[in-house]
């Protein structure tokens, strides 16, 4: 009997010394005259951020002399490739941006999860209002929304610091010669007038002026919001769990089950909402890149432009113009032709934090690495940032940047319903038909009618693609999260907390498994369905 | 040399030791995982393992840990090529590692898919009785229900339901009972109406387990909802899901709306009340805040008892 007892002493002398001898070696670095390196990639290629990103790293280091951070700023259209290729050659930065098609796969076998760490109270708050309060929840959706929280792995893989918000610059000193004054409109039939009235006033002049400058990126953003407004009823009406959120998911698998169509009474509205606005854009901005459209503001050549919080830089900074920047107005509940199935005007309660930082789970130092992400998103800093970068602030009670009113979120108002730019479904096959057929709705001699006869007869093939893709992909999560399961019982699950996060995945992965189940029940049995 | 089969949790599977012991070494790996030790620090770990295994009479599973290390962070391979030293085989937690990694470890063919069900097959056969074992039966049925290129669900089925009258209540049959449930509501192979399907379902409900109970009610309940089956046993399932304790934040939400608008659709609004002011506690910025807050101040009003909460 004595035996295992004298196996455990020497057992546990061993990983004493394994343990001392971890420590032993990462001690010296932490004293060594030569600081730690750090890596930190990132896609924000603005000035303004690669500048932000350097005082903040000169801020930081004053603190903490021994931790050298090296940014690495890679152009956004290589992103994908070089961050894939960093990570099998296993040369990860230390930290990462997420984001840009980072997969479930990617961040189990790359980043370092995040979770206990945002538990534990950020300690650059101190001496703010967030003193003592968990990491995680400082910020405003308390860490659970965006590319910060996996719901399929439970896992937090990053922190951002940052919104991104839906606004509209327009060119003050245009509008106080069109019209007189410099007042953004107040709501949707004051947004249509003034786009009318540049329409009318361009028209007497030898170099035309658009009221709206758009892309396919910038129009997509504006008919998708304009979309979920209108679509909010609809949302109700087919909200299969009754949570008030119409999931792309959800709503394709209520088309075929033929819950709605595309001339329903909910949609048509939507269908001419877009058609109108699309005739203040300049011809041919579907087939436009964000660039063209920005560029054609920024000479002065268009009166708005419907971009983002994240476009403020380049809008805001050397135009030769004085800019000004409103909250998109879209038909609320009252609007005699477009309000009959809105529910309230879109909130942004829950805008969803964006430009998230990971930690490589290759990275030698990632207690600095987590260290730095603590001091990038505390209350200061990220109010610094906010305000450096024109940026909307992630974290709780910091403030928008001085003068910019227009970027605090509204906070009134209510969810989104339904979106048909099915954008996370499956192939994007239904996406791609709407957007190869919208042409006919919001170009130049587009109607309603003539839209929808281009996109009814092969919509169902379409979706159905899309659904079979996404019990694909749903049967593969489910395959390999068997595993992991399997494998944080057996082998993690010694704490009591290793054993909630494995109940924790069992109960996400059931739930999967039983939607991708509704999507294959769906598929079959409406295959007489148009 | 085979290991011992009767242990459960690794890192100490192969080795008679106390719990406290156990659950020691448990915290010690995980600092060392913490600390970065992924050189010197593991090196000695399985060295002081192995000495003190052989100490104690019973030989380490080192092998089986860096696979289930492998699998939770998604490295099949590594899993899948797992190897006993030459003149040994590899103990049984490693051979269950070993399947799962050739389960996922792309490119997947028929033939690994096979060979991993060949493992599994003689996990089971050597002794089914321990939890290793039961682990190899669940994953034979989910072999035929989820790998094999044309699924047979039903046969999955048989296995479930086969395994959960050996041993109700372990692990694995937990979860060969949320998929039995699945396949009850959802698959089209059972030509069944829904309130079949419903019934059958919940058929299995005395044989949850605590730690399942919130899976399986939110499994069960969704599956109502989606037949659009009788809104107060959807319902009564989603609180008993509430009751159990749903960990994922997100689905908690989810579900306290969900409680919310159907007790307000069934004229119960004393519950509606209840898990409106719930969410509202929780959801600080939530986008459903204002229909939330809305939806609360048209029962409140009214307070109309239900079933209780």
């Amino acid at each position: 009997m004595k035996t295992p007892y004298i196996a455990s002493l020497i057992l546990g002398g061993i990983f004493l010394f394994a343990a001392g001898r971890v420590l032993l070696r990462q001690a010296p670095a932490m004293t060594d005259a030569a600081p730690i390196e750090l890596r930190l990639a990132h896609y924000l290629v603005y000035d303004s951020n690669r500048e932000f990103y350097d005082l903040a790293i000169a801020e930081y280091r004053k603190l903490h002399p021994d931790v050298n951070i090296v940014p690495i700023d890679v152009p956004p259209r290589i992103w994908p490739v070089w961050r894939q290729t960093r990570f099998t050659g296993d040369t990860a930065p230390d930290i990462i941006q997420l984001g840009r098609g980072f997969t479930d796969e990617m961040a189990a076998l790359y980043l370092t999860p995040l979770s206990e760490e945002l538990e534990r109270p950020n300690p650059y708050n101190a001496g703010t209002a967030l003193e003592g309060v968990a990491w995680g929840e400082t910020f405003v959706d308390d860490s659970l929304t965006g590319e910060n929280f996996n719901p399929r792995l439970l896992e937090h893989y990053g922190v951002s610091n940052y919104l991104n918000l839906r606004r509209v610059y327009f060119n003050v000193d245009l509008m106080r010669e069109i019209t007189g004054k410099a007042t953004p409109p107040r709501d949707y039939a004051e947004f249509i007038a003034y786009c009318r009235e540049v329409k009318a006033w361009s028209e007497k002049r030898r170099s035309p002026v658009v009221p709206i400058a758009g892309s396919i990126e910038y129009s997509r953003g504006l008919f998708v919001e304009a979309m979920t407004q209108q679509t909010q009823r609809l949302a109700r009406r087919i909200d299969l769990e009754h949570d008030l959120v119409s999931s792309e998911r959800e709503t394709a698998m209520s088309w075929l089950r033929g819950e709605w169509a595309l001339d329903d009474e909910a949609l048509l509205p939507v269908w001419e909402q877009l058609h109108e606005m699309a005739q203040f854009f300049q011809p041919g901005f579907l087939q436009l890149a964000r660039e063209d459209a920005g560029f054609l503001f920024k000479q002065g050549r268009a009166a708005m432009i419907v971009s983002g919080t994240w476009d403020a830089n380049y809008f805001l900074v050397d135009s030769d113009f004085e800019v000004g920047v409103f909250v998109l107005p879209l038909p609320d509940e009252h609007h005699p032709r477009y309000g009959r199935n809105v529910v309230g005007v879109l909130t942004e309660r829950a805008a969803v934090p964006s430009g998230a930082l990971g930690v490589a789970r290759s990275s030698k130092h990632p207690a600095e690495a987590i260290d730095f992400l603590r001091y990038l998103t505390s209350l200061r800093v990220n109010e610094w940032f906010a305000e450096y970068c024109l940026r909307v602030p992630v974290i709780e009670g910091a403030a928008p940047p001085p003068g910019f009113k227009a970027f605090a979120p509204m906070m009134e108002g209510y969810e989104p319903g339904a979106t048909l730019w099915f954008e996370g479904l499956g192939s994007r096959s239904s996406q791609r038909h709407l957007e190869a057929n919208i042409d006919y709705l919001v170009g130049p001699n587009g109607t309603v009618d003539g839209f929808l006869q281009r996109l009814s007869p092969h919509y169902g093939r379409y979706l159905r693609q899309d659904l079979q893709r996404v019990a694909a992909t749903g049967l593969r999560t489910a395959q390999r999260m068997d595993a992991v399961d399997v494998a944080l019982r057996l082998h993690a699950a010694t704490t009591p907390e290793a054993r909630r996060r494995a109940t924790r995945l069992t109960e996400a992965q059931v739930i999967q498994e039983a939607e991708n189940y509704q999507v294959l029940h769906t598929l079959s049995t409406t295959q007489k369905s148009p | 040399m085979p290991c011992g089969s009767t242990l459960t949790r690794l890192p100490t599977a192969g080795l008679a030791l106390p719990a406290r012991v156990a659950r020691g070494l448990g915290w010690i790996t995980w600092l060392l995982r913490a600390a970065g030790g992924h050189g010197l620090g593991w090196m000695l770990l399985y060295a002081g393992a192995m000495v003190g295994g052989v100490r104690a009479g019973t030989p380490p599973d080192v092998s089986a840990v860096a696979a289930f290390v492998a699998l939770e962070e998604f490295r099949f391979g590594d899993a899948a090529t797992l190897r006993a030293p030459a003149g040994d085989t590899l103990s049984r937690p490693a051979s269950l590692a070993k399947a799962l990694g050739m389960l996922n470890n792309p490119p997947k063919t028929d033939s690994a898919v096979e060979e991993a069900a060949g493992i599994l097959r003689k996990l089971v056969a050597d002794d089914a009785g321990d939890e290793i074992g039961g682990w190899a039966r669940y994953h034979l049925g989910r072999i035929v229900q989820i790998h094999a290129g044309t699924p047979r669900s039903l046969e999955a089925m048989e296995d479930y339901r086969s395994l959960l009258a050996a041993s109700p209540a372990s692990e694995p049959a937990q979860q060969a009972l949320l998929r039995l449930a699945m396949l009850y509501l959802y698959e089209v192979k059972l030509d069944w109406q829904p309130e079949q399907r419903a019934a059958a379902a919940e058929a299995l409900s005395p044989q949850v387990t605590d730690d399942f109970a919130a899976a399986y009610h939110l499994l069960v309940g969704r599956g109502l909802l989606y037949h659009r089956l009788d809104s107060a046993r959807v319902w009564e399932h989603l609180r008993r899901a509430d009751v159990a304790g749903i960990m994922n934040p997100v689905t908690n939400r989810a579900n306290l709306v969900a409680l919310g608008e159907l007790a307000r659709a069934l004229g119960w609004t004393t519950e509606a009340e209840n898990y409106y002011v719930r969410f509202l506690e929780i959801a600080r910025r939530d986008a459903r805040s204002a229909s939330v807050r809305d939806h609360l101040e048209e029962v409140r009003p009214t307070a109309q008892e239900g079933p209780g909460l």
